[in-house]
């Protein structure tokens, strides 16, 4: 497939996210793993948090594991591999805490099996993937936790791989659609004006209203999600954007809509909305964009689903293909 | 030794003490257990550790913050610890652990070499042992694993795995590529081959063994190459090689375990060195920082300070641009009373006294030029509003109370601290009430210091006098702006020894017309005053 081919060695960190659960993204990562193998490439493998549904209940450790080859960097809890039979040598203990033990960073001595629960932050993520391309990884994988769009924002990795398939929906031009709602918000544009206002919001993790000329009100409302209503009444004439450091919902989008201001976020990983929703407020004028926008690679799609039915891998490839051009769309079972 | 009362929370004692900075949890955990000295002696040998690390680390502020990042780097190992004395056999991750404490120890040791005379009991006792056995390979580097140098057989084993595990990557490969060209089928480069029902090959590739079914889906189904079914001797023989391995490996951890568990009363004396060592250091930049001394102590029962400050005050006015004034005081067992005028620092400074004596109680250095003082069976402080709203007690009701418990204790070595006695309630019994609990306490072992408004409660006795305003020319200052800093500045806050005949300074009057007090208010409040004192004299 040459995925690491189509990358160049641009990237020092990838973070692969999926739309559903069985879309792919274990064999992408296998897939992945493969692929380094052969290249010579050393790879650094974590995952951020874990996903709660995975963990089996009978053994309490999360699933699916993967096989990491001989050399593989590993940033994992403790508690995974204080029993395990793998062979590892210690490189470090963070201080990102799980609830099995402490992530600890450990090269593996041997190819096995192992489970990945890293740490749930992306501060945790960008310091364990640090920790491991210092140890000498080449390129850092963080499998991103189902569900957990904000394993796709820049703040984890640099670039990102989203995986979809037939098990988000029976009907392949719903699987399409969706997809291609999700692909839009995460390739939402950098915002163009007032660049140094809005990231100083961002650091700050304040909600800021900008006017026409680039004056900042930095409002001190918690949070984007209902915080439209109030933040309304803080509005002027003269004002032309609107920061938000976390979530927004179609609440928060809509009275912005209607008030006529830009919204900004801080990446397309922060808007929670329906593609009706979010074709209704484009058709009524909705203006978003972001300060650090994400990096989409490329696109994993599976045409099979786990409840048995399938589609025309072809047919679902090429349905992508015409709606993203340039973008690298890949089937993990061709 | 003892708080009475809520008096540790009252001297601001919490804003003081965050000024220590530890780098390492251990040192936090020292710190959090900070408290009185019990004797004298021990105080002494706390404060020439102080001494000899404010000197040593005086011209070498980058070896002080070389030592804060090492303190910082030391984790938690007293899990792992109380494992090994339980008997558990380590794994590899713990076996870290210690590895990176014993070399964060060797680092700590080398640094504190280059300082000629460094407090010895702030010194770890170091791991060497420890070290070698967990570096076996002599690498020194923060890393660990099961090395081969602890078996020769472990390697032997380790060599043998190796090649087998190559042999049968070659086998598995070259059977990958067999079966491609026989069923013209790709297969995934972890062994996974996918392929329609419909295939013509199907049923060949279902009956072939070198192949299991693995998953289906909807005409699609998974096919895993099994390697059981070409390499079952070799698969077998890595086996038992790894077993072999395994079962040396858990003999070397439980063989370090057990050396391990020999150095565990080092590794926690280790540990409270460090705690020792980051708190003095803390202690110590603090000291610097804010210009402290070491205290004296005395076997007198009586406390002096010179050139005492108030550490928060001057922060506070530091802020503002305003400088502070240092307070000389001396006290003796018995009762000592502050008069003088409002916002002339009464509180400030009864505050000070309480925090320099708790402070050099507790082995730090403190904030005068000099304290001498004798170390106290009991502290007590009431500043501000006492009024206790858990217990629904008025002002008045919470500091009786508190005043009985601390009266039954003044044949005790003490401090009490008392800021305007008797405030919550009426003029006239609130003076007598204060007059009579001075004159009680002023024949008690304890040193007791009073602020007070009322006018000769302790007659015949030298009190102290905040110098205030006296000498300001009020009408001069009217109208200013930022009068209230006009009038922080203008405030002598220094302490007068004067005799007890000299009547409370009367300012509040020139000073709330300062801050803004309607003038038909003040006015009013003038003729109530003449016409009190009116009638006082009548009465005499």
């Amino acid at each position: 497939m040459g995925l690491l081919e189509s990358l160049g060695g641009r990237y020092k960190t990838l973070s692969l996210i999926g739309m559903v659960k069985n879309a792919g993204k274990t064999t992408l990562l296998n897939e992945l793993i493969h692929e380094a193998g052969d290249r010579d490439v050393l790879l650094g493998i974590t995952s951020i948090g874990f996903d709660g549904e995975c963990l089996d209940s009978v053994t309490k450790t999360p699933k699916p594991r993967i096989m990491a080859p001989g050399g593989t960097l590993i940033a994992t809890a403790r508690d995974l591999v204080l029993k395990s039979p793998i062979k590892i040598e210690v490189l470090e203990v963070t201080g990102f805490e799980t609830i099995l033990g402490p992530v600890v960073v450990f090269r593996m001595l041997r190819a096995a099996y192992v489970e990945l629960v890293g740490p749930r932050s992306s501060e945790g993520i960008r310091e364990v993937s640090r920790l491991m391309l210092k140890w000498g990884a080449d390129l850092v994988i963080v499998d991103g936790a189902l569900d957990r769009k904000s394993s796709a924002s820049p703040a984890v990795a640099e670039g990102v791989f989203l995986s979809t398939g037939a098990a988000l929906s029976r009907d392949m031009g719903q699987v399409v659609q969706k997809t291609l709602h999700q692909i839009a918000l995460l390739r939402l544009p950098r915002v163009h004006a007032h660049e140094a206002a809005y990231e100083a919001l961002r650091k700050e993790g304040k909600i800021g209203i900008i006017d026409d000329s680039g004056e900042v009100c930095v409002l001190d409302l918690k949070t984007g999600i209902q915080a439209g209503k109030a933040l309304r009444n803080h509005l002027k004439k003269s004002s032309r954007a609107v920061f938000f450091p976390g979530a927004v919902t179609y609440g928060t989008l809509v009275e912005m809509v209607e008030a006529g201001v830009m919204i900004v976020v801080t990446d397309g990983s922060k808007v929670f909305i329906t593609r009706e929703k979010y074709l209704e407020l484009l058709a009524k004028g909705l203006e978003i964009r972001v300060v650090q926008p994400i990096n989409l690679l490329g696109l994993s799609i599976n045409p099979v689903a786990p409840k048995g039915y399938y589609f025309d891998p072809k047919e679902l490839r090429e349905a992508f293909e015409r709606h993203l051009g340039d973008l690298l769309v890949i089937n993990v079972y061709d | 030794m003892e708080f009475i009362d809520t008096s540790r929370k009252k001297l601001e004692l919490p804003l003081i003490l965050e000024k220590i900075k530890v780098s390492s949890l251990y040192g936090r955990e020292a710190k959090a257990q900070l408290g009185f000295f019990a004797v004298p002696e021990e105080l002494e040998k706390e404060y020439d550790r102080i001494d000899a690390v404010v000197h040593r680390l005086e011209y070498n502020k980058i070896t002080l913050s070389r030592l804060r990042n090492l303190l910082a780097g030391f984790k938690e190992i007293r899990t792992t610890l109380n494992r090994l004395e339980e008997g558990t056999v380590l794994a590899e991750v713990e076996l870290y652990e210690l590895k990176l404490f014993a070399l964060g120890i060797r680092q700590i040791l080398e640094l504190l070499e280059t300082f000629e005379g460094f407090p010895p009991d702030l010194v770890p006792p170091g791991l060497s042992g420890v070290e070698t056995l967990l570096d076996p390979e002599g690498e020194g580097i923060p890393t660990f694993m099961i090395y081969d140098s602890y078996s020769w057989e472990l390697k032997v084993q380790r060599r043998a795995i190796e090649e087998k595990t190559r042999e049968l990557e070659l086998g598995k490969r070259a059977l990958m590529e067999e079966l491609v060209k026989t069923y013209k089928v790709p297969i995934k480069g972890w062994g996974e081959m996918r392929i329609a029902r419909s295939h013509e090959a199907f049923e060949k590739i279902k009956a072939d063994p070198r192949l299991s079914y693995n998953s289906e889906g909807y005409g699609l189904v998974n096919f895993q190459v099994d390697l059981s079914y070409s390499f079952s001797g070799l698969l077998e023989e890595i086996a038992s090689l790894k077993e072999r391995e395994s079962r040396i490996e858990e003999a070397v951890k439980a063989s370090l375990s057990e050396s391990l568990r020999e150095a565990v009363p080092v590794f926690r004396e280790d540990i409270q060195r460090i705690a020792r060592l980051d708190l003095v250091l803390g202690k110590a930049s603090f000291a610097r920082g804010y210009h402290l001394t070491r205290p004296v102590i005395t076997k007198e029962n009586e406390i002096l300070i010179e050139g005492g400050f108030n550490i928060p005050v001057l922060d506070r006015l530091r802020k503002e641009g305003m400088t502070y004034t240092p307070i000389d005081i001396i006290l003796k067992k018995g009762t000592t009373v502050i008069t003088g005028s409002n916002m002339g620092g009464k509180t400030v400074t009864l505050n000070l006294v309480g925090q320099a004596v708790v402070m050099a109680h507790f082995g730090l250095f403190v904030p005068a030029k000099t304290l001498r003082f004798s170390l106290r069976d009991f502290y007590y402080v009431s500043v501000g509003d006492t009024q206790d709203m858990a217990m629904g007690l008025s002002s008045f009701a919470g500091e009786m109370m508190a005043l009985a418990k601390v009266i039954r204790r003044a044949g005790d070595r003490g401090l009490i601290l008392v800021d305007e006695l008797s405030r919550g309630t009426n003029p006239q019994e609130g003076y007598a009430i204060s007059r009579s609990i001075t004159d009680y306490l002023n024949q008690q072992e304890a040193i007791s210091v009073f602020t007070t408004h009322f006018d000769g409660i302790t007659p015949g006795k030298v009190h102290y006098q905040v110098k205030g305003l006296r000498d300001l020319d009020f009408d001069a200052l009217e109208g200013r702006e930022s009068v209230l800093k006009n009038l922080h500045q203008r405030m002598d806050y220094r302490l007068e020894a004067v005799t007890a005949d000299r009547q409370v300074p009367k300012e509040a009057l020139p000073i709330s017309r300062l801050l803004g007090l309607e003038e038909e208010i003040l006015l009013k409040a003038q003729e109530y005053l003449r016409l009190e004192h009116e009638r006082r004299q009548q009465h005499e």
